[in-house]
């Protein structure tokens, strides 16, 4: 296979537009051995060396002889856009199939039909779905000359990123033919990590290493334990910052409170998680430097490509070193200076602990999953596992996700039905769980002994964690900011964190295939659903959650204290038509908790309370109940309304937790029936966690 | 993690239609004469199938343009992507691949079969089952009651007996044999014709394939559904993995089971076959004897089976029951030279060049009481110890106080069997680590 360096330099200079640029240290050699050598090939270099120059040339080198198609297998697609438009320039047809571009799809099958696509970019999950593999692989999957893997460490146990089908991309690539071009770049593997990619990348594979330091980034870490201290922080600092930049967070929610936050202070910020709407509006919003910040999770990391960014800050702590390094080396990398700040709080610790024992289902839950298959010839899908087994859906989607991704597996999906296998479920696995979860607190270790580096030695002590050489490594460029913040600014971030009012959608849906001796199934009619409701605060977030903890546990008795935080969350909140009278959810366990509460708020609201809802049979408590369907089964049936306390106008139910939503739900519509006007749900705490993103 | 050779993965690459989805990529796959075609060519200059997904393969590629096409080739080899997503898929239903490369590949097939063997056989549970022989049933689809019953008896029979059962799979008699069997707590070989994906996951099945009593093979991708030539082209493989076959009921002169039985009376003679002799005879039963098929009186004991399996005097073509362990010691003919990196060229001048290509020139019949045998053992030892560190020929010739011939040929056997192993452009041999090709699934 020929290599033509000149026409490689060609397609350089039309890439970044720039007639006169010359290939950096490393990439014509990279090009080179993939076009013309063996072809196997791991690239570790920074973020900004230029990688995607290497795929695209090596592609249209490749193209230009008729050999087939590329893939990228890339974590995060969305963000290469601007990648792809520096691919057009060089003439390579660069599309992508994802979650984001359903509309796209069609057409790019169209032109893969037509041998007019050159490189197609696809998640890690897209590989292993069915509709790709039966409309892009199965016609079409002969042709591919070439497989890149960005971010190649998640292939590594010890890369830090765990992303289950990973295991999938490994396999694949340990099951190519020895004459399958294939290129993996990262920019951060320690020596562990490279020595897990050697293995699956075969032995016949080049290494490419480059030079990890980054001069211009002035790095520092903050003890801030209470969130309202970060957010004060946040604020009475961001102003001083170069450029724009992004704020890490671990949950979504964090993202929208803390750009709302940073909004009420007149600071520019948006909050960018995986749910959010308008993504691409809001990347280009930073990329184009229209915002001080971007509030943003893990949904914006790997691929977002701003040599300009002035930066990167974390909300939280991050579970490993190279993750954490992954992250903040996106700041700086054509500015004199940037920074990189963590910001450690009090709950590092436990949610560090609960991503980490949340990586992997228990034996039990994996036991229960498997007897429940067991006994469906014809395989389950997940409602079905749901309505089988009373372990939460995220829990039970993960198992059986992990399962179905050994090999061989344990189970196996077929169409929407999971199947066993003739594969027990095997000890390497729960060695491997094991194993994982041993490195992770390791991990963890090092990133607890990161946030007590002192000041001017952080950036060595990320090389030396990384495998690197520190000893080039030039004194920090900025002086530190230190942890002082206004007195005032704390007080205002304090009582922003009391007024963290989250709101309550309503159901829609009755549980995916009904409900079991129940007429319940299908769509709630609108006329019987709840009206959007709010929830003063979140269980463990540092606003009014302590004080509903208190009362239900300690005291017995809801404080006066949210009564009026109650009042004030109402005046804003302004549910429109107003409720006319209040009623509460009942429980036989602690009967006057809630009514007590309910009672005092109507009092104050001037609106009259009545007891319209009755408990009929003790039930196991809702929060034992771990999936929609167990919780929606566990209400029906043991609530009941009484009519003749129901009045016609609109009213306002209280409960003091919500978690699932199922019992508001199920009120809501018995109220309803029984002539209730809009019934607006409001609640003291939400317990539900479904905000990792 | 499943590891499947390199030359499975050419030979997959060159022949299969490999299937990730209802909807396949059109290749223009060789078919088995092309295959045998190529084979022969590569082992002319020394070279495997697997030399052709080498890196350095283009030379190769283009000395094969007089035999096919080398865009063709190229076109073949390139779907490595699709390969490797198959076997995800299959290895994800615990499916394995050999090709006639893999010294698992049955000793029934190349010795019966010989041209007319699959290069490739997917199947799911106990590999080792491949080697066990038995006695193949065959019969209707649409049997009526006392024929299932008859046959399940056979089944029953058999286990007793140890004899393994191998049969087609399909509904009526094919299940009944393998019920019987299975249900008695013997072992079965079904011998599918189409969705071998299917049949793995199959609850009825699950037990048997973890038990290491029941063996799913096919000749076709795991995805393929029903089609008459797959199905006829089967019945070979059925008579080919068996020591004797027992027809339970046929058709005179159409049908599956006729056919299959027929080619084998006339023209394969891969086995003895037997018919139903109790109850009424059929006019296709008849049919059969006329054609040279014995009959059977119903067994009554597990001899009876036994019996069945010994060689009459009057057919010379059958070949005894012999189990012969898979990975014990050394079977000194099952090497074979598609796996070795400098086969002979013996085969040039062969009638049949195929055939000799993948059988090692020194590989002899008989197993672990054949002298040549207890040589090589000895050799294995001794040679082993001496590759500790990486030696060349010469030097194990002068430790070992023998010519250097006698050296080279001992190597290609060692070679083929995978316990060392000479890169290309080296001159020294040294130990190879322990694959995983062979390790059984469900263990």
């Amino acid at each position: 296979m020929h290599y033509d360096n000149s026409l490689a330099l060609e397609y350089l200079r039309k890439g970044c537009g720039d007639p006169r640029a010359q290939f950096r240290a490393g990439q014509q050699e990279a090009i080179q051995h993939l076009v013309a050598g063996d072809g196997r090939l791991l690239v570790v270099e920074k973020t900004g060396w230029g990688k995607s120059f290497v795929y695209f040339i090596a592609t249209r080198l490749l193209r230009d002889q008729g050999y087939g198609w590329a893939i990228l297998v890339s974590p995060l697609l969305a963000l290469m856009r601007n990648q792809i438009q520096a691919a057009r320039r060089m003439g390579v047809r660069a599309e992508s199939i994802n979650s984001q571009n359903p509309e796209d799809h069609d057409r790019v099958l169209e032109c893969l039909q037509r041998g007019e696509v050159d490189i197609l970019l696809v998640s890690p999950e897209r590989l292993a779905n069915a509709w790709f593999t039966e409309h892009v692989l199965a016609p079409h999957g002969d042709k591919v000359s070439l497989l890149i893997i960005d971010e190649a460490h998640c292939v590594s146990d010890w890369g830090h990123d765990f992303r289950p089908h990973y295991r999938l991309v490994e396999r694949i690539i340990r099951r190519l033919p020895a004459n399958m071009r294939v290129l993996g770049t990262t920019a951060t593997a320690n020596d562990r990590v490279m020595e897990d990619l050697t293995t699956v990348f075969g032995q016949g594979v080049k290494v490419q290493r480059g030079d990890l330091a980054r001069p211009s980034l002035t790095l520092e870490t903050l003890k801030l334990p209470l969130k309202a201290q970060r957010l004060a922080w946040l604020s009475d600092h961001l102003s001083k910052l170069p450029g724009s930049g992004i704020i890490y967070v671990l949950t979504k929610r964090d993202a929208y409170h803390v750009a709302g936050w940073l909004r009420s202070r007149g600071i520019l910020a948006e909050a960018y998680a995986s749910d959010s709407p308008d993504r691409t509006e809001r990347e280009d919003a930073l990329l184009n430097n229209e915002i001080k910040v971007l509030v943003a999770t893990t949904a914006l990391s790997m691929g977002f490509d701003k040599p300009d960014l002035g930066f990167v800050i974390h909300y939280q702590r991050p579970g490993s070193v190279v993750g954490y390094y992954q992250q903040v080396g996106r700041a700086g990398r054509s500015l004199e200076t940037a920074r990189g700040i963590l910001l450690g709080g009090e709950e590092d610790d436990g949610i560090a602990e609960s991503f980490i024992s949340g990586a992997f289902p228990t034996r039990t839950e994996a036991s229960l999953i498997l007897d429940a298959l067991e006994g469906a010839p014809d395989g389950l899908s997940i409602p079905q596992v749901q309505s089988a087994v009373n372990v939460r859906r995220l829990r039970i989607e993960h198992t059986l996700q992990l399962l179905s991704l050994e090999d061989p597996a344990p189970i196996v999906k077929v169409k929407s039905k999971y199947q066993l296998t003739t594969t027990p479920i095997s000890e390497a696995f729960w060695d491997r769980t094991e194993r994982l979860t041993a490195i992770r607190h390791k991990e963890l270790e090092e990133m607890c002994s990161y946030m007590a580096v002192p000041f001017g030695e952080h950036m060595s002590y990320l090389v030396r964690a990384l495998d690197g050489n520190p000893s080039q490594i030039e004194a920090p460029r900025l002086s530190p900011l230190g942890h002082a913040v206004n007195p005032e600014t704390l007080a205002a971030a304090t009582a922003f964190l009391q007024g963290n009012f989250l709101e309550i959608p309503p159901r829609k849906q009755w549980p995916q295939g009904g409900l079991e001796g129940t007429p319940l199934k299908g769509s709630i009619p609108p006329n019987q659903q709840c009206q959007e409701g709010r929830t003063l605060a979140q269980w463990n977030d540092g606003g009014w959650g302590n004080q509903v903890r208190s009362g239900k546990y300690r005291d017995k008795r809801f404080s006066d204290d949210l009564v009026r935080a109650s009042l004030k969350l109402l005046r804003k909140w302004q549910p429109q038509p107003s409720p006319t009278w209040v009623t509460c959810i009942p429980s036989r366990r602690h009967p006057n908790l809630v009514p007590d509460f309910a009672k005092r708020l109507a009092d104050a609201l001037g609106l009259p309370f009545q007891m319209a809802l009755a408990k009929t049979d003790d039930r196991p408590e809702q929060k034992a109940m771990a999936n929609s369907y167990m919780q929606a089964a566990n209400v029906a049936g043991s609530l009941q309304v009484d009519p003749s306390q129901v009045s016609g106008g609109p009213v306002l139910l209280i409960d003091d937790v919500v978690d699932s939503r199922w019992t508001l739900t199920i009120a809501g519509s018995l109220l309803q029936q029984a002539g209730s006007g809009p019934v607006w749900p409001m609640t003291l705490a939400n317990t539900s966690n479904d905000s990792q993103d | 993690m499943r590891e499947f050779s390199a030359n499975t993965q050419a030979v997959l690459l060159l022949t299969a239609p490999l299937l990730v989805g209802k909807q396949g990529a059109p290749s223009q796959t060789l078919n088995q004469r092309e295959y045998q075609a190529i084979v022969a060519h590569l082992h002319q200059d020394g070279h495997t199938p697997a030399d052709l997904i080498a890196p350095d393969a283009e030379d190769i590629l283009s000395g094969c343009e007089p035999v096919i096409p080398v865009d063709r080739l190229k076109a073949l080899l390139q779907r490595g992507l699709l390969l490797s997503q198959c076997l995800d898929q299959w290895s994800q239903r615990n499916i394995w691949v050999i090709s006639r490369a893999d010294p698992a590949y049955p000793s029934r097939y190349r010795d019966k079969l010989k041209n007319a063997c699959p290069p490739v056989l997917y199947g799911c549970g106990d590999l080792s089952l491949l080697e066990s022989g038995g006695l193949a049933v065959v019969g209707s689809r649409n049997a009526n009651e006392s024929l299932i019953s008859y046959t399940e008896g056979i089944g029953r029979l058999a286990a007793e007996s140890g004899t393994c059962i191998v049969s087609g799979a399909a509904r009526g008699v094919d299940q009944a044999a393998m019920r019987g069997a299975l249900e008695g707590g013997g072992a079965a070989i079904g011998i599918l014709a189409d969705s071998l994906e299917r049949a793995a996951l199959q609850r009825e099945n699950r037990e048997f394939l973890q038990d290491g009593r029941l063996l799913l093979l096919s000749a076709y991708d795991p995805k393929v559904g029903f089609d008459v030539g797959r199905a006829m082209g089967r019945n070979r493989l059925i008579y080919g993995l068996s020591d004797a076959a027992l027809v339970v009921c046929s058709d005179q002169g159409k049908g599956g089971t006729w056919a299959g039985a027929v080619e084998v009376l006339d023209k394969l003679r891969l086995v003895p076959v037997y018919v139903r002799a109790e109850g009424s005879q059929t006019p296709g039963l008849r049919g059969l004897i006329a054609k040279g098929a014995m009959p059977f009186e119903e067994p009554t004991s597990s001899e009876a089976i036994i019996r069945l399996l010994q060689p009459p005097s009057s057919e010379p073509n059958s070949i005894p029951a012999t189990t012969l362990p898979l990975f014990g010691p050394p079977r000194a003919d099952s090497p074979m030279a598609e796996q070795s990196q400098d086969a002979p060229k013996t085969s040039a001048d062969s009638p049949e060049p195929p055939q000799v290509s993948e059988r090692n020139p020194n590989g002899s019949p008989g197993g672990q009481d054949d002298p040549r045998a207890l040589i090589l053992e000895a050799v294995r030892i001794a040679i082993e110890r001496q590759l500790q560190t990486p030696r060349p020929p010469s030097e194990l010739a002068e430790a070992l106080g023998v010519r250097e011939g006698q050296i080279k040929d001992w190597l290609k056997v060692l070679v083929s069997e995978g316990v060392v192993e000479k890169k290309r452009g080296e001159s020294v041999y040294r130990l190879r680590r322990k694959l995983a090709l062979f390790t059984s699934p469900g263990r």
